[in-house]
């Protein structure tokens, strides 16, 4: 329609065509940068000033005379029952508001505490990097595939416990056991909070061949891991996985354990059976893949944090055979 | 070309104008409601909060998670603190507590249960896929009921549940724990349970404590029919959510009665009793023509199909076996009553030993008749003087099992559920003469 007015027009040819541009491009200006105006008092986040904290739960996590999670690490610890913390097709509970303490006291003496007590820079390596989120949660969520979610880690801010209301100090699986066991989760979620704020070591992804990808739950056992080069199945998934549960286990498995599983070499020359011999070769040249990566990853957070991590797994160990011994967190 | 300059000039006042105009907050456009939609939501909130904390007594409801679960009692007596103290008859009570509850706003007003409660230890049976729920959205609250409905539910079993003020004497839940108890029976009743109207069997009655479904079997023109329906307990009895038809008897609700043992509608002339004979024919196993041999299915683990023996005759056969290794020092693992369709049949006990089973034999004979319902009733008698009986010189230590089979007043005997997917058959055998011991076997 325009087009056609300006054809029409006898002047055409006087017609300056760079003024016309330069008054629409006034107009459009005008039009855009005029910003409409709110004093809509909802438009900006206002923290409440007085938040409420009289729950005995909330006074631990909040105000516990400077040692809360929330003065010691900025962390603001969700146990109340909230639907935003998990997808909207999952399904886990609440926990029990009596296991609220004593869970956070694990969070404190089995998760932050063996870093803080292994030097100053390991303190504020963790002080640093401790999540600002926590959530606590009763169950697992079983996911339809049949796995089953342990924990979880997202935007290297926020780590989600679950399975809180099997909390028992005195039950070492619950604690430790690589599949599920707390510890084994919390110190797997934080390790995706180190490798999202500092990425993995440079060549970790290389030292294995390959990853499973989704196939890491098809049928996939631990030795079947090992050969891979990894410590659990669910470390076949990707080098990321395969970082985070490298640690988890380094840190969570008992010292012993932990060698005799993943880094000796087995005397193969015990066997007779040639299929013996060839699972038994194929488990070792697995445990060199796991060996290096260790090695890689104890170099990593000493030359980057001053992390002494082997350091850190012996006082985790040290502390957790007294929590069994006592059952309770050692004031 | 002046035309052109003042049309374009015209044309940015009139865009100019028509962008301020739309961004003025101070229009007369009139408001559709008094407060903004904050205001209303708090004005709201703070009303159901007023509501759920003025009763004296709090409120109760009859809560089921699922179309496929009966119903528990729950008490409810929120405080202004943001406290609830619930309880229920959900496995006696033990999931009693007090929890911090919220009343929040997403896309509807909800009533959170903020930690673990009785509704989310519903919600966990199955792996946390029971249909249950503790986030509801409240869909009205007056100050005699609040209807609330789950948030958690997808799909077309919504649970909605409604709450009204809980009188004084609905508070102690004993009384409920007890009739959970007398409804369930103690495992020691005769497995005949019948219904009884004017005194005449019309039906048989059965019992399932973790889903509070009651099943009702009754024949209808010479067919079974089994129907399960949800029941909810009282202090005193229980009552069909819907009232249930057997053939024009209509049942409604039922009150116990302690001196009995029995529940009664005397208005309706109904009854349900425990009986020493069937009410009603029993479901037919052809003894000795459907499989040659039956083991008793608890020796065997891993099969899909749930042990069914009762506990009068779990106890005696534990006991036995736990009495023979004690004495003995070797375990029973398996009990056959083999070649039932032969003449000489034989009960086939196994003992693991070093090197091998052994395995002592009770020869015996077969006979079934029928009673006036025409139920089977099977009779194993044993042939003393047969050669092929293998005791170890041990008699006495079998005898309470070999007593036991070869009792005079024989079994009565009844089909009972398929074993595995292949149609393999499971039966019961159930004394005549004390029929609190089932005794469920399986055929081959």
């Amino acid at each position: 329609m325009v087009l056609k007015l300006i054809q029409d027009n006898n002047d055409l040819k006087k017609f300056n065509m760079k003024n016309i541009v330069k008054l629409i491009i006034l107009m459009l200006s005008v039009t855009c940068f005029y910003q409409c105006q709110s004093d809509d008092t909802n438009a900006q986040f206002v923290a409440p000033e007085n938040p409420d904290i009289s729950s005995a739960n909330d006074q631990y996590l909040y105000d516990n005379d400077g040692k809360s999670l929330f003065e010691t690490y900025g962390t603001a610890t969700r146990w109340r029952w909230n639907d935003n913390f998990i997808d909207p097709d999952e399904r886990a509970t609440p926990i029990e508001a009596d296991f609220v303490i004593p869970s956070t006291k694990i969070v404190e003496y089995l998760w932050a505490g063996p870093y803080a007590s292994t030097g100053i820079d390991a303190d504020a390596f963790i002080k640093d990097l401790f999540p600002a989120e926590l959530v606590y949660m009763g169950s697992y969520i079983f996911n339809e595939d049949g796995t089953v979610k342990l924990g979880f880690a997202e935007g290297g801010a926020r780590v989600t416990l679950l399975n809180m209301n099997d909390l028992d100090f005195q039950n070492r699986e619950w604690l430790t056991d690589p599949s599920g066991g707390i510890l084994a989760t919390v110190h797997h979620e934080f390790s995706h909070i180190v490798h999202q704020n500092h990425d993995i070591p440079v060549g970790f992804n290389t030292i294995s061949e390959s990853y499973l990808g989704n196939g890491w739950s098809n049928g996939v056992s631990r030795d079947d891991a090992i050969k891979l080069g990894m410590v659990r199945n669910y470390g076949t998934l990707n080098e990321y996985e395969d970082f985070c549960e490298i640690i988890s286990h380094l840190l969570v498995v008992d010292k012993d354990t932990f060698e005799e599983d993943f880094i000796n070499q087995e005397d193969c020359t015990t066997y007779t059976d040639a299929g013996e011999i060839v699972n038994c070769r194929e488990l070792n040249e697995g445990r060199q893949l796991i060996s290096q990566k260790v090695d890689l990853v104890v170099d990593f957070y000493k030359n980057n944090f001053n992390v002494d991590l082997l350091a850190v797994r012996d006082s985790l160990q040290t502390r957790l055979d007294k929590v069994i011994e006592m059952n309770g967190i050692p004031e | 070309m002046k035309n052109i300059y003042k049309l374009l000039t015209s044309l940015s006042v009139f865009m100019l104008l028509l962008v301020i105009t739309s961004c003025n907050s101070d229009n007369e456009v009139e408001p559709l409601f008094d407060q903004s939609i904050n205001e209303r939501t708090d004005a709201l909130k703070s009303e159901y909060s007023n509501i759920l904390t003025a009763p004296e007594n709090g409120w109760v409801g009859y809560y089921s998670p699922n179309e496929s679960f009966g119903f528990y009692t729950v008490l409810f007596d929120f405080d202004e603190n943001g406290s609830v103290a619930l309880k229920s008859d959900y496995d006696s009570g033990s999931a009693d507590n007090s929890v911090t509850y919220r009343i929040d706003k997403s896309l509807k007003i909800e009533l959170v249960f903020e930690s673990s409660s009785v509704f989310s230890q519903i919600f966990s049976l199955n792996n946390n896929d029971n249909g249950g729920e503790f986030v509801f959205n409240i869909l009205s609250a007056t100050d005699n009921e609040v209807v609330l409905e789950s948030k958690l539910d997808y799909g077309s079993d919504i649970t909605v549940f409604t709450l009204r003020r809980a009188r004084a004497d609905e508070l102690d839940l004993a009384p409920v724990y007890a009739s959970v108890n007398n409804i369930s029976g103690d495992g020691t009743e005769s497995v005949f349970r019948n219904i009884l109207f004017n005194d005449e069997a019309i039906g048989s009655f059965s019992f399932n404590p973790t889903t509070r479904y009651a099943t009702v079997t009754y024949l209808t023109d010479g067919e079974f029919e089994i129907v399960s329906v949800p029941i909810i307990i009282t202090a005193t009895g229980f009552s069909f959510v819907d009232p249930l038809d057997i053939n024009g008897v209509i049942l409604t609700s039922f009150e116990y009665n302690d001196t009995e043992n029995q529940f009664e509608n005397p208005a309706d002339a109904l009854k349900i009793v425990y009986d020493d004979i069937p009410g009603l024919p029993l479901t037919p196993y052809d003894f000795g023509n459907e499989a040659g041999n039956i083991r008793i299915l608890r020796t065997n683990d891993g099969f899909l199909s749930v042990d069914r023996s009762s506990s009068n005759f779990i106890n005696l056969f534990e006991g036995w076996r736990s009495d023979f290794e004690a004495s003995i020092g070797l375990p029973i693992t398996r009990f056959y009553i083999r070649d039932i369709g032969s003449d000489v049949a034989y009960l086939d006990i196994w003992i693991p030993v070093t090197g091998g089973t052994a395995r002592a034999y009770f020869d015996c004979t077969v006979d079934v008749t029928q009673d006036a319902s025409g139920n089977n009733i099977v009779k194993f008698t044993f042939i003393e003087d047969s050669p092929g009986n293998q005791d170890f010189g041990l008699a006495s230590f079998f005898a309470p099992m070999t007593d036991f089979i070869f009792r005079e007043s024989g079994f009565y005997v009844q089909k009972m559920e398929l074993l595995n997917a292949a149609g393999q058959n499971t039966l019961g055998l159930i004394p005549v003469d004390d029929p609190s011991m089932l005794v469920h076997w399986y055929d081959f």
